[in-house]
């Protein structure tokens, strides 16, 4: 072979090569999804911003939410207490147990249109739905695991190991990666298809009861339980208690006027998740409705939109958990997306 | 022709070897090269910084007299950034590092690929900007592995002593959580350091400049009581600031005369 024919062949072959990226051999990419906003909702309020959604992602996110390996003894995961049955609140219980049998401080909420969520905990002390497991992943009445634990944990699995790098590339799990994959399943839990969703589309008719309910509702709840989420986020003091046993919202703004405030709950799927309250105190819905009707405790926090009595009828009280049941998605508690996944 | 021939040949192989060459991330005019700055941590008690401050060593408060031994020190310097002589700035990206007294390599912060340049002020923030704790889980010094984060009422732990006193001849425990980044009890502080007359910062092609800076956290106690009165902070609020910003803001971290002195740049 000639010398020039040499050396243009080295160029050539340097030409071929000098554009490949260095160590970038991924079996295959991730795919993306898109979170579906229903039509009756407004925007979500996280928006996935620094957290690409992935079909990958969400399903490591699931796998992660069912696996005891979180929890201090391997024997607790997020859906111990986070039931799909029962729209992912505990198992019909006021108070949850966590490793070492401790049972935590307030009711197990139920999880579902978190994405909307503008604060978490009953208190609202967690700011951004990525760091919210924080809470229950490190407290000793949950699942008393400590962070730097967990990412050990994860990172001595073969399984994680595999999935988390199909999604970063690197071979090691972060935190960040593990609190990023969490939200991407926790966010996607939409519960959007209940019969109130169906009326409101027009594919149903309500009943005569149910609308009876529904239009009491609009008149006296819709103003703190704000549809289509039914809730507007907001704290209030709903006069539980004359002689405040939990402090409340106060935990965690210090302030005297938050003292006995609670995150107003959504009441979409309360059929599954009794108890009620913050405390789990009341066992089924006619209790509530009893007690929102003639039962409210005064408190200076107490608030103002319930300091006169609702004095709601036998028939009105009917009415409205009658309609508080047309909030109840089936098809939520029973799709195999949300399930526990086979490993 | 065979020297046209070596020509092409010559010129393919030149093509193939800088086809994919970078571009130039820095587009200076006339480019001078970079530099690196170092900036050590001298960690230090007493009136006159005489009192070396180390993990499990003792040191006495000079103005309440406590005896107290740190088991843990730790705090979080962000937002470094650099400023030349003609008034533009260097600034680092993801500039968020957690001083670890118990670990020395945290002490030494080092900066690199900075312009050559004559530089007359280092701006830093002692805390984590706001935004970094509205925004979702984070990672590197941020990262909640590093034990500097409350999970039950979002946002970082901006600065952390653990460690024991004596009260009566007993040992005591002693605990303070910092932070707030928010509202009335914002503690993030913003901060500048000024290099002049003999402590000029000259970064020249190549070369580390080292700034030397004992720091000082007796200043926490300047306006909060004895750590006797108040041994425990564990959320943001009034206590906290008032060891942080403290009063006339002669706390830790407002301090701008003696909490961070500047001792040489070499």
């Amino acid at each position: 072979m000639l010398l020039e024919k040499k050396i243009v062949l080295v160029g050539v072959i340097l030409l071929t090569f000098s554009c490949k990226k260095e160590g970038k051999i991924t079996p295959f990419s991730p795919s993306s999804i898109t979170f579906t906003q229903p039509s009756n909702f407004p925007a979500p309020h996280y928006t996935f911003e620094n957290n690409q959604l992935t079909q990958e992602g969400f399903e490591l996110g699931r796998y992660l939410f069912y696996d005891p390996i979180l929890s201090l003894d391997s024997t607790i995961s997020c859906a111990s207490c986070h039931a799909q049955s029962h729209s992912f609140a505990d198992h019909n219980i006021p108070l949850s147990k966590g490793v070492d049998k401790k049972f935590g401080r307030r009711n197990a909420p139920a999880l579902f249109n978190l994405a909307w969520s503008t604060s978490f905990m009953w208190d609202g002390g967690v700011n951004n739905i990525e760091v919210q497991p924080l809470v229950p992943l490190t407290s000793p009445h949950e699942l008393g695991e400590s962070m730097t634990n967990i990412v050990l944990k994860l990172n001595r699995s073969n399984f994680y190991l595999t999935k988390f790098k199909v999604l970063y590339g690197s071979g090691q799990i972060t935190d960040q990666h593990f609190l990023k994959v969490l939200a991407q399943f926790t966010s996607m839990l939409v519960s959007s298809n209940s019969r109130y969703d169906q009326y409101i589309s027009g594919k149903i008719n309500f009943t005569s009861e149910e609308l009876a309910g529904y239009a009491l509702f609009k008149n006296n709840c819709a103003s703190c339980h704000r549809e289509p989420l039914f809730t507007d986020y907001s704290f209030r003091n709903s006069g539980l208690e004359s002689v405040i046993q939990d402090s409340g919202r106060y935990r965690i703004t210090q302030n005297t006027n938050d003292l006995g405030k609670f995150k107003v709950p959504s009441l979409r799927n309360i059929e599954f998740t009794y108890p009620y309250m913050h405390d789990g105190r009341f066992t089924n819905l006619e209790q509530v409705i009893a007690f929102k009707s003639n039962g409210i405790k005064n408190y200076p926090t107490l608030d103002p939109l319930l300091k006169t009595p609702f004095a709601f009828t036998k028939e009105e009280q009917k009415a409205l958990v009658t309609f508080l049941r047309s909030l109840s998605d089936y098809e939520y508690t029973s799709n195999p997306k949300y399930a526990e996944p086979v490993r | 022709m065979k020297t046209i021939k070596l020509t092409i040949a010559a010129a393919t192989i030149i093509l193939g070897l800088s086809a994919c060459k970078k571009k130039d991330t820095t587009p200076t005019a006339v480019d001078a090269g970079t530099g690196s700055v170092s900036v050590s941590l001298d960690h230090r008690f007493g009136m006159m910084n005489e009192q070396v401050m180390a993990i499990d060593s003792t040191v006495i408060h000079p103005m309440k007299g406590d005896t107290m031994t740190f088991s843990k020190f730790k705090y979080f310097i962000t937002n470094v950034k650099f400023k030349k002589a003609d008034g533009t700035y260097w600034t680092e990206n993801e500039s968020y590092h957690l001083i670890d007294l118990s670990k020395p390599e945290s002490l030494k912060l080092t900066f690199a690929n900075l312009p050559v340049a004559n530089y007359t002020e280092m701006a830093y923030t002692l805390g984590v900007d706001s935004t970094r704790n509205v925004s979702g889980a984070q990672t590197g010094d941020l990262a909640t592995t590093n034990d500097m984060y409350w999970s039950w009422n979002s946002g970082y732990i901006m600065l952390k002593a653990e460690g024991t006193y004596k009260n009566n001849k007993q040992d005591k425990i002693f605990a303070f959580h910092l932070g707030g980044f928010s509202g009335a009890n914002n503690i993030v502080t913003k901060r500048t350091m000024t290099f002049d007359g003999s402590n000029v910062l000259n970064v020249t092609k190549g070369n580390t400049a080292a700034i030397s800076i004992q720091v000082n956290p007796r200043l926490l106690w300047h306006s909060a009581p004895s750590v006797k009165t108040l041994n425990m902070i564990h959320m943001p609020g009034a206590e906290a600031k008032l060891m942080a910003l403290g009063d006339g803001g002669m706390g830790f971290f407002a301090n701008q005369l003696y909490s961070f002195k500047l001792i040489s740049v070499k």
